[in-house]
């Protein structure tokens, strides 16, 4: 009797099994990866991007797909641990064969997939700002370069608040060395003495700055200067409490930060940081149509998948870049008619598109995006009140013209095998 | 009869906001304000030329307003935005207040579209903010009257507001105030043409010793056409500014370390009673300090403390809770890991670290990443004794809790029954046992108190930092530090070690080397010295040392 009953469930398995098999043969489907931590000290900022992914996804999906294949998307968790980076990466390509990924925060962790992408020539949509001085054939980067992000809020600080004394302020790591060295060489070039300029870094996770805001306060003392932040994650909480604990305001000597955007602010205690600045290449308050039916899906998203935060959950530059990195790539695709990478990437130069914040366009050539800059003012809730806004998009460039006046940048690497 | 008669009242009261409300379209700064909603540029820059010659002091708040992009044109009048409100739908609605007393106008909100913003562009804020200084002498918030009083020295072109900027300094009920306004005129003063002038500037912001100033005086002296006695009064006042300087210095990397030192003592104490006196290394000892930073928090939520409206009385409230809430789980894991693990200290040290972690992440997916904890108002801002010489409330409050911490732990071991038996215990385990001290009891209450200590440590950080679930991470190897080179199990050798090391860690930073490398330093010099004396500044003396 017993017997019988394990033939039964045995057969039962096989039909199962069999009959899923085939479903799975008979709609065309194309994997695509999403390569986010989505757990340790990354996952705070990651795990959005994931959320991002998988709703644009959703949405191609519902609109009958890419090249009439559904797009299943196979999420693999990094753990914020760069080795694991490139184990995952591999994964992706070689197990799941994926036809693009999308993925990545950190540079560190860019880095360490570099290799991978490059070895099998697949294809990565990196969507974080960062300090260029790269190009590769097999990543398409949707995130500003220091020209799109640095440069202009410089300028701004030049221009309109007619700032003369810069100071530029890291955390200690490769994206705030090179952003620093690049804001460096262009405040030279405006005719900025060296005097003028101060430099300085601090660990991750530092905690205490008495030291450097005593340091700030004796600077900024003979007014007109501010300063350019490229502090990262939880060091800015005490930062900009001891700035005002000390008796400093944005009046005295505005901060310009370039690493805090919505997606941090929704988790800080925003009082200390009202009035302050920061530059990107997008809000969640810029007002169009479009933008706020973005903003509005991505709640609802967020809601009806029962994500933390749900319907507070807001949207911030690096999730706009991710959120059109997947809308570009099928457009690609459609364009191409193959999900090749090879076609693929020859159709996304030059590609314009729509995203939540506006038109843009990819590079004819360099890997990147055109993108315009925004200033914003960080408001109490949290958001940025827009300032100022560059006319049109901003041209790309993958290594900085600051850096190689010569214009002899290294050749790309990776590409067709 | 009574409810008639409060209800009249309101009606009464509510008439007399609309009687303000349209009294101030008569006002004749309403009438011109209404120019900023033109569409011509240089029309909008006539107005807010004619507005400033009004020299109206309401003005300051309303530019301010204006710059910030907070006011409106609606029914052909300019009010202000009091905030922005999103329905389900991401449709933005904005409550709107009067320009001048910001008090609500409407109870309804107005829908964005049907209302205009007036946004003035980047050369117009310039002028604004330009003009706002001017106004803000007058300002009646002592802060804004600083900031203003600040910001006109370091602008050009301002003799005209000298004779205010003077009448300021003698008058002026805010010490600050008079101080940056004596300043702030003989930095204009320097910036004119004739030398007699520039050399009384020079002179009197000498006296004055205007750090701000110097900047001002240096590239002055580096112009090629300075003349001989000019060039003489300005290098007696830099001389003298430089000194001030050198005061401020040394004031403030005096006043970092000792703050820094007070955290470091604050979070050691508790892991010097655990380490010191149960041998046991506790890699958690972080992660109860984020409990207390936590269990404060909470305790905010609690009750609905917010900038806006402050329920300050919160902070006193989470001092017993966060200690409670460490100790309590301090108590748990004692209970059910560490008891079974005495005199392992390799599998203590593993067990812990591992409850740590399952801490880190239990508490990241209960309350999440980063959350934003708001100090009391009577915490922010700081002591000026001197014009540079500060002292943030919350590093002296800090400072203060951790010498009532280090009292009180002295106290009880020296002066308490329980203080007697922990000594006991610690000195002789199997013959306090024997002498009928419950041993095991004491190991729990020792233990307790340790993270009791060091949820009070989290308690006190959240002045000073965010709050997220691996903050322990960032305290616990300096804590580790300040315990093994004070001695292990001694209070004077915690305290001394622990403000040593702040003191030494800000010389390092604030001297010759950014906080990158000094934190190498301090960690090598650390090194050296543990070479030298094993056993830390205070070694235990006697027959104990030899166990």
């Amino acid at each position: 009797m017993k017997h019988a009953w394990c033939q039964k469930l045995f057969v039962a398995i096989l039909c199962l099994t069999v009959g899923l098999g085939s479903s799975v043969l008979s709609a065309a489907e194309v994997k695509v990866g999403v390569l986010h931590s989505l757990s340790g000290t990354m996952a705070i900022s990651e795990t959005s991007l994931r959320d991002v992914v998988l709703m644009a996804v959703e949405e191609l999906n519902a609109k009958g797909g890419v090249l009439d294949h559904t797009i299943k998307t196979v999420v693999v968790d990094p753990a914020s641990d760069w080795p694991l980076f490139y184990e995952k990466a591999k994964e992706l390509i070689l197990t799941e064969k994926v036809a693009v990924t999308f993925g990545c925060w950190t540079s560190v962790s860019r880095k360490s997939v570099l290799p991978a992408f490059e070895e099998y020539n697949a294809l990565l949509f990196y969507p974080v700002q960062y300090e260029g001085e790269e190009q590769s054939l097999n990543v398409f980067y949707t995130g500003a370069t220091p020209n799109q992000q640095l440069i202009p809020g410089a300028e701004y600080m030049m221009n309109e608040l007619g700032c003369t004394k810069f100071y530029l302020l890291g955390t200690d790591y490769v994206f705030p060395r090179t952003a620093n060295k690049i804001l460096k060489a262009y405040l030279k070039k405006m005719g900025i003495p060296d005097r003028n300029i101060k430099e300085e870094y601090t660990p991750f996770h530092h905690q205490d700055y008495q030291s450097l805001v005593a340091k700030i306060k004796s600077f900024a003392a003979g007014g007109n200067a501010c300063i350019l932040s490229t502090i990262n994650g939880d060091s800015n909480v005490p930062f900009y409490k001891e700035f005002a604990n000390q008796g400093l305001t944005a009046d005295d000597c505005p901060i310009m930060a370039f690493s805090v955007a919505e997606d941090e602010l929704l988790a800080m205690d925003v009082q200390p940081l009202v009035g302050h600045l920061a530059a990107w290449n997008y809000f969640q308050s810029i007002k169009t149509r479009e933008n706020r039916a973005f903003v509005k899906r991505f709640k609802q998203f967020c809601q009806e998948k029962g994500l933390p935060l749900g319907k507070s959950r807001v949207t911030d530059d690096p999730i706009e870049a991710a959120y059109f990195g997947v809308k570009a790539w099928a457009q690609a695709c459609e364009k191409a008619k193959s999900f090749d990478v090879d076609k693929v990437r020859q159709a996304i130069y030059g590609l314009e598109f729509d995203a939540p914040g506006g038109r843009k366009k990819f590079h004819k050539s360099n890997q990147h995006t055109y993108k315009p800059v925004l200033v914003g003012e960080i408001r109490k809730n949290g958001q940025f009140k827009i300032v100022y806004q560059t006319d049109g998009l901003v041209e790309p460039d993958s290594y900085s013209k600051l850096l190689w006046p010569d214009g002899n940048y290294p050749a790309p690497t990776g590409g067709p095998r | 009869m009574c409810i008639r008669q409060i209800s009249r009242c309101v009606a009464a009261a509510s008439v007399f906001f609309m009687l303000a409300a349209t009294a101030s379209l008569g006002d004749p700064l309403a009438e011109l304000l209404r120019g900023l909603a033109q569409e011509d540029g240089e029309a909008r820059a006539a107005t807010l030329q004619s507005l400033v010659a009004t020299g109206d002091e309401r003005l300051e708040t309303i530019l301010e307003d204006y710059r910030r992009g907070s006011l409106y044109s609606w029914n052909d009048q300019i009010v202000f935005g009091i905030d922005l409100i999103e329905d389900d739908d991401l449709n933005e609605f904005v409550r709107i207040g009067d320009v001048f007393s910001h008090e609500p106008l409407l109870d309804a909100a107005i829908p964005l579209e049907d209302i205009l913003v007036l946004e003035p562009n980047g050369a117009e804020r310039r002028r604004v903010t330009r003009a706002k200084t001017l106004l803000g002498l007058s300002a009646r918030q002592k802060i804004r009257r600083r900031a203003a009083v600040r910001k006109i020295g370091t602008q050009t072109n301002r003799t005209a507001a000298l004779e205010k900027l003077q009448h300021l300094a003698e008058t002026d009920g805010d010490r600050i105030v008079r101080f940056a306004a004596a300043e702030s005129s003989a930095m204009i003063k320097f910036r004119s043409q004739d030398e007699t002038v520039q050399r009384e500037a020079a002179e009197a912001l000498g006296r004055l010793r205007s750090v701000r100033a110097r900047s001002l005086l240096e590239e002055a002296v580096r112009r090629e056409d300075v003349t001989a006695p000019l060039r003489d009064s300005i290098e007696t006042a830099l001389a003298r500014i430089r000194g001030r300087e050198r005061l401020i210095a040394t004031y403030d990397i005096v006043k970092s370390g000792i703050s820094s030192g007070s955290v470091l003592v604050l979070m050691a104490l508790g892991l010097a009673i655990i380490f010191g006196m149960m041998g046991v290394i506790n890699m958690a000892h972080g992660e109860m300090m984020m409990i207390g930073s936590y269990a404060t928090y909470a305790t905010q939520l609690l009750f609905k403390h917010t900038p806006e409206h402050p329920v300050n009385s919160y902070y006193i409230f989470a001092l017993p809770l966060a200690f409670c809430a460490s100790a309590l789980v301090a108590g748990l894991i004692e209970y059910l890991v560490v008891r079974r693990l005495y005199k392992r200290p390799l599998e203590s040290l593993l067990a812990t670290y591992g409850i740590g972690l399952i801490m880190i992440q239990t508490i990241r997916s209960i309350f999440g990443d980063n959350r934003p904890s708001n100090s009391p108002s009577w915490l922010q801002g700081a002591l000026e004794f001197l014009p540079g010489l500060t002292l943030p409330y919350n590093r002296l409050f800090i400072l203060m809790l951790c010498f009532a911490c280090v009292l009180g732990v002295s106290a009880l071991f020296r002066y308490t029954s329980l203080g007697l038996k922990m000594r006991a215990t610690l000195q002789n385990r199997d013959m306090a046992a024997a002498m009928g001290i419950n041993t095991r009891m004491v190991d729990s209450v020792t233990f307790m108190t340790g993270g009791g200590l060091a949820g009070v440590a989290g308690y006190a950080l959240t002045t000073i930092g965010g709050i997220t679930p691996d903050m322990g991470q960032n305290y616990i190897v300096d804590s580790f530090l300040v315990v093994v080179t004070g001695g292990v199990g001694n209070i004077a050798g915690v305290v001394c070690s622990g403000f040593g090391l702040g003191l030494l860690n800000k010389v390092l930073e604030g001297t010759l080397f950014g906080a990158v490398w000094a934190k190498i330093i301090m960690l090598l010099i650390v090194i050296a010295f543990i070479q030298y004396k094993p056993s830390g500044l205070f070694a235990p003396k006697g027959r104990l040392a030899d166990e």
